[in-house]
């Protein structure tokens, strides 16, 4: 319970400092943001379960936006539900066991995409946003094939320096150095 | 762990490519245009003839846009990341949306060449 939680928590840590650090990076798009923070989510959601990401999805918008500044600000509920989506989706996909980090990337940031356009159309009553949206999953795709390569990355590190839990409870079987991707 | 890819995947965003790539393509350009400019889905302009048009709303100054007779841009605006500015030139079809001043800069819909349509 106690690593769980340094685990999470330290997971929550990354996530809100990669919310802050990716803003300066380019993206092609002037609205779009790279979204590396979620990569944590999609990591927990595949591994753990949908109680710790929805946990961490929550955690690391309100600790990143009250970083920034942008505390109960429309940008501030994009994000928040938007990660929340994407966390269930991933989780609920997550079980069928047929698409790998790659799909379910994808799907996050799809479920992701719709939450924060249907955000914003809520605070501007207009649906005329959803103009921009068959762009915005293309732009999607790409984030997300790196928000995967990401996630994987991260889960052989936290395996191999064996942090905090191990995702599963089966007996540990010994890897090899270097990380497991 | 879970894999990174497999032969799902990539029929997912295949499949994502083919649905998602049309919508770009055939985005409708339409000849005639007429500007609206929109805050909480109330017309509050609208601008036919070119120029630079400031958009007020109950008084208070928002944003200045400018029409050249075929495509709007916001020239200045109040809110504090200024992407409505960075988003250029639009074009029928498209739409500048401001998320701070709630406000929506897009072109009325003139009458299209179908009447109905179905899925």
């Amino acid at each position: 319970m106690v690593k769980k939680i340094s685990l999470l928590s330290s997971l929550t840590a990354l996530s809100s400092i990669m919310y802050i650090v990716e803003s300066f990076i380019p993206f092609p798009l002037v609205f779009g943001k790279w979204g590396f923070s979620n990569s944590v989510v999609l990591l927990l959601a595949v591994e753990i379960g949908f109680k710790e990401a929805s946990l961490v999805a929550i955690a690391k918008s309100i600790v990143g936006s009250l970083m920034v500044g942008k505390f109960l600000s429309p940008q501030f509920f994009m994000g928040f539900f938007g990660a929340l989506s994407a966390s269930i989706v991933e989780s609920y996909m997550s079980r069928f066991r047929k698409f790998g980090y790659l799909g379910l990337s994808v799907l996050g940031s799809i479920s992701n995409n719709f939450t924060q356009f249907l955000i914003a159309s809520f605070f501007i009553k207009s649906s005329l946003i959803f103009a921009l949206f068959p762009l915005m999953i293309i732009f999607g795709i790409i984030s997300a094939s790196a928000n995967a390569y990401i996630a994987k990355k991260l889960g052989g590190i936290i395996v191999e320096t064996d942090l905090g839990v191990l995702f599963t409870k089966k007996k540990r079987t010994p890897f090899k150095t270097g990380n497991t991707v | 762990m879970k894999r990174l890819l497999g032969k799902h995947d990539f029929l997912l965003i295949t499949i994502i490519f083919a649905l998602s790539i049309p919508f770009i393509v055939f985005q409708s350009h339409d000849r005639k245009s007429i500007v609206i400019v929109m805050r909480e889905g109330e017309t509050i302009l609208k601008v036919s003839s070119p120029g630079r048009y400031d958009v007020k709303w109950k008084g208070k100054y928002l944003m200045k846009i400018e029409f050249d007779g075929m495509r709007v841009r916001v020239v200045d605006s109040t809110c504090p990341l200024k992407l409505c500015e960075k988003m250029g030139w639009i074009r029928p079809g498209g739409t500048i949306v401001c998320v701070p001043n709630k406000v929506i800069v897009t072109f009325e819909n003139v009458k299209k060449k179908y009447d109905t349509m179905t899925w």
